[in-house]
């Protein structure tokens, strides 16, 4: 009779990334803040999405990525050096775009939330 | 006002601000389509337009956000600022680091709406294109509005020509036949009292009636010609004068009742 070969169960896990959870530690608390509508944070392996209203996840993340772009375009044609932060404010939402390392974030919120003081509490 | 004027105001009122505020870069204005409308003398030194093709994907998103009414893009040697100064018009300032944004903001936020305003009081037909738009929108109402009341009067010329244009009801009479005869009396002629002739005129709108219908309750109608009686006894009296013989092709006979109504040739 054939021994049986015992197989071990290997679980890819995924790289630890301190930095990222210590953002994500930081946006979640944000996020509880009253007229934070929500955030993404993405980097090239991962994507965390956190929004009230999951209908316009499509056009908030594509909102956030043309604004990234756009800021990056324009720092480059006007000399603005390296990009603090965006902010694109429309009449019901604000969206403040800016980078921590490889993490892209975006937090969307009310029209009354000073999301300057939210970039200085994150960096 | 043309467009070159309009867009030469705007670009001295832009070159004067930044004469105000060193600390400008540059400063444009354009539409929500991305058309830019004036810019000052130091844009030249910068691509504008890549910017505007780089802008298109955020103005075409900025519904998601309920609009475009400021952007800022804040870099460690300076910000890049959007406003929205009219309904479909945006400002864009590049400003220099270390420099009071708010105190430049709220002075372009006073000028160039006051300055859109004054020029929309001078010539209300200024070429903005996003003012054109609603311009535009403007005519294309009062067009909307000129059709609609030439419309209107071409129905009620319309209904003022259709009676001349509807075929008048054509009056029948009923009148009693009585016969005319002797050598001189032509077959194809009757004769009728005048004033059947003359209300037959007005009802066809003063027509001259030449030809008449005599149709019997027989059922038999034959047409032919009309004069009017010359007899003043029988005037009122509803008599038709009839020759003998078409009374004999009509198969009817004196004092019977004919239906008799004009024909329009």
């Amino acid at each position: 009779m054939p021994r049986k070969r015992k197989i071990e169960k290997i679980e890819a896990k995924p790289e630890p990334e301190p930095e990222l959870d210590k953002i994500k530690e930081k946006l979640n608390e944000i996020k509880n803040k009253p007229g934070i509508v929500g955030y993404i944070i993405r980097n090239k392996r991962s994507a965390t999405i956190d929004l009230d209203d999951p209908t316009k996840l499509i056009d908030y993340a594509i909102l956030s990525t043309s604004a990234k772009e756009t800021a990056e375009q324009l720092s480059k044609i006007f000399t603005l050096d390296e990009t603090k932060y965006t902010i694109i404010e429309g009449e019901k939402t604000k969206l403040l775009n800016f980078s921590i390392n490889e993490n892209d974030i975006s937090i969307f919120a009310e029209k009354q939330v000073n999301l300057e003081k939210i970039y200085k509490d994150l960096t | 006002m043309n467009k070159e004027i309009y867009s030469f105001a705007m670009k001295n009122a832009l070159n004067e601000i930044g004469k105000i505020n060193k600390n400008i870069k540059c400063s444009f204005i354009f539409n929500s389509e991305g058309e830019i409308i004036a810019e000052d003398d130091k844009s030249s030194k910068f691509d504008i337009k890549s910017i505007m093709e780089n802008f298109d994907e955020i103005l075409e998103k900025k519904d998601v956000i309920g609009g475009l009414n400021h952007l800022e893009v804040k870099g460690k040697n300076g910000t890049f600022k959007i406003l929205n100064i009219n309904e479909d018009s945006y400002l864009a300032l590049t400003i220099e680091k270390n420099a009071d944004t708010q105190l430049i903001e709220a002075t372009v936020r006073v000028i160039i709406p006051t300055l859109l305003r004054l020029l929309e009081k001078l010539a209300p037909t200024h070429p903005i294109p996003a003012l054109q738009n609603q311009e535009t929108k403007i005519e294309e109402k009062e067009q909307k509005e000129q059709d609609e009341k030439e419309r209107e009067i071409k129905i009620e010329e319309k209904e003022k020509i259709e009676p001349e244009l509807i075929e008048p009801e054509i009056p029948v009479n009923q009148l009693i036949v009585d016969t005319i005869g002797g050598l001189l009396v032509r077959s194809d002629t009757v004769h009728i009292d005048a004033s059947i002739i003359s209300q037959w005129n007005e009802a066809l709108n003063g027509k001259k009636i030449e030809m008449v219908e005599i149709e019997t309750f027989n059922g038999k109608t034959v047409q032919c010609k009309v004069k009017e009686m010359k007899d003043s006894k029988l005037a009122g009296k509803g008599i038709i004068k009839i020759p003998e013989k078409l009374c004999k092709n009509l198969e009817i006979k004196r004092g019977e009742l004919v239906r008799v109504k004009p024909v329009i040739s």
